[in-house]
């Protein structure tokens, strides 16, 4: 039922900071319930892409963009970047993770139940499903549900914080979720942790990752974004965006075959 | 050979400083304890009422002027720090407001609250007008203090907050306060030592009388802010030029000086908390 709907439509998006033209033209249809990765080598535009779907680069102080960043909730198609937009609604619908783990200076479980708190969630008992479910579906519950309340949040390890992050996040049920290389600081195994569970998250959310490790792109994502800068004025472009198995078995711009071969980038 | 006999040389210098430092504090602490001691450890220290009202008297004037400093100067420092546009006129204006009036020598200040407050508005000199007036020396500390306190906060900390769909006031109450809480208290309380330390401003607005010790013990006693009075450092003054009583001033001296180390312990334990 889910096939084929796009979640988010970008067009022919340009970003700016102050004057330096970041982001060129971009296009890209990202689709609902999949995993869709952006790859390129670095200051390439990734994450300036990926701010601008939840307006997170409105805090950079001389940022502009133009064009047109779409998302489809439930069939009602909302323009991004409209002014009656309420950009917390907005967030809230759009989650993000982002590439260092930044809990808060609070137990695990207020961690977790910042976000529904902010939106009204009161009564005891639902915060308390709301704080397990989200947990649980961070992989986190296990190691955690002993001390939600003992622990702050500091006391965790890298990669558990990471994962309460991801759970933070979850708490106020997104229906997207933007990831900017979100296991960079972590070891293989939390990083295996994180990828299977983004492979279950998929059923429930769409999930938008940048990532500079190829291996991750490959085995996680349905779709894959290569982003390249331009010679002439250092902008960030997209030269190829396609499914993932096409782009790793047969990419077409050259530069993509030698960025994900590791002979340049 | 010869680089390192330099390095010994200036490590020398250093040595020959810090010791010589430590020397002439702890002389000068011993020094106000040796001749301020005797008193203290004396009956008569309780029954000595003018020192006692000049103690409470301290600590009225404390809560008073932090009390009107600390939400304006709390709040100016959050505005400037999260909510003000940098390049803004009106607000470099005030920055600049803020700069010069924490460079206002206290006399001078004291001189605006005599007029002003003494004698404009009509609080006569009292332990109010001296409060008003303090609040004013201790404002740009507090600002600057939250302001900083703000700033060191880490910049993903507030994104992480916005990206959950917070408002930005809901992020600074809610996530960054806490972090910035610690910051403001050591502010609070370094304006305390001030507040302690301060004499110039007292003695032009506070007024110094004693009058109303008969009403001391009364139960309208702690109300009496409109009235004439003194803190502790304006005792001191009033011991020495208007009675020479040396001795005793230097028993205020010595009380003085252990509130303002009591004080420097507190901010130095908040900071090795962290
Ligand atoms: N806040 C900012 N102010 C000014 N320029 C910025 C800002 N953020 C990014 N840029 C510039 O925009 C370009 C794209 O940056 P972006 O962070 O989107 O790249 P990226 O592909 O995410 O790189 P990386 O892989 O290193 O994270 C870079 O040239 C960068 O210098
Ligand atoms: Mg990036």
């Amino acid at each position: 039922m889910n096939k084929n709907i796009n979640k988010i439509s970008i067009k022919d998006l340009y970003c700016y900071y102050k004057s330096f033209l970041a982001i060129e033209n971009v296009n890209i249809n990202v689709p609902k319930n999949k995993i869709t990765a952006f790859i390129g080598p670095s200051g390439c535009g990734k994450s300036t892409v990926l701010r601008s779907i939840n307006r997170m680069n409105d805090l950079v102080l001389g940022s502009k963009i133009n064009g047109e960043i779409s998302i489809n909730f439930n069939n009602e198609i909302c323009n991004v970047y409209e002014s009656k937009v309420d950009v917390t609604q907005l967030r809230k619908r759009v989650g993000m993770v982002f590439q260092k783990p930044n809990p808060f200076k609070m137990s695990i479980y207020d961690n977790v139940a910042y976000g529904p708190r902010l939106f009204g969630f009161k009564r005891k008992q639902e915060l308390n499903e709301t704080v397990e479910k989200s947990l649980r579906n961070a992989a986190l519950w296990n190691e955690v549900k002993d001390k939600l309340h003992k622990s702050s949040a500091f006391e965790l390890s890298g990669g558990q914080q990471q994962r309460l992050c991801i759970a933070r996040a979850l708490a106020v049920n997104p229906e997207i979720l933007l990831m900017d290389e979100p296991c960079s600081s972590l070891d293989p195994l939390a990083t295996v942790k994180i990828e299977d569970l983004l492979i279950q998250l998929k059923e429930e959310l769409t999930v938008v990752i940048v990532t500079h490790n190829m291996q991750q792109a490959s085995r996680i994502s349905d779709m894959t974004a290569v982003f390249w800068v331009k010679e002439e004025n250092k902008a960030g472009e997209l030269i190829e965006y396609k499914s993932t198995v096409d782009i790793f078995s047969r990419p077409q711009d050259p530069r993509t075959e030698g960025y994900i071969t590791g002979r340049f980038g | 050979m010869f680089k390192n006999l330099k390095e010994n040389f200036v490590y020398l210098i250093f040595k020959i400083i810090l010791i010589l430092f430590l020397l002439l504090s702890i002389s000068f602490f011993l020094y106000i304890g040796f001749k301020g001691y005797k008193d203290i450890f004396n009956l008569s220290f309780f029954s000595n009422k003018n020192l006692i009202y000049s103690l409470i008297s301290t600590i009225q004037i404390i809560i008073l002027s932090l009390g009107i400093a600390c939400p304006i100067g709390i709040f100016a420092g959050i505005y400037f720090s999260e909510y003000a546009d940098n390049n803004n006129k009106i607000i470099k204006f005030f920055r600049l407001c803020i700069q010069i009036l924490n460079g206002i020598p206290s006399i001078v200040l004291g001189l605006f609250g005599l007029a002003f407050f003494v004698f404009a508005l009509g609080f006569k000199q009292s332990l109010l007008s001296a409060s008003l007036t303090l609040s004013i020396m201790i404002l740009p500390l507090i600002i600057k203090t939250t302001e900083e306190s703000f700033r060191t906060i880490p910049n993903a900390l507030k994104e992480a907050s916005l990206a959950l769909g917070a408002t930005e006031t809901e992020t600074v109450f809610r996530v960054l306060l806490p972090y910035a809480k610690q910051g403001i208290f050591t502010g609070i309380i370094l304006c305390i030592g001030r507040v302690i330390s301060e004499s110039a401003i007292l003695i032009l607005t506070a007024g110094g009388s004693l009058s109303i010790l008969s009403r001391f013990f009364s139960n309208n006693y702690p109300y009496i802010l409109a009235d004439s009075g003194r803190s502790l450092a304006l005792h001191l003054y009033y011991q020495k030029f208007s009675y020479n009583q040396t001795e005793s001033a230097f028993t205020t001296a010595l009380i003085l000086l252990s509130l303002i180390l009591l004080l420097n312990s507190i901010v130095i334990l908040i900071k090795s908390k962290k």
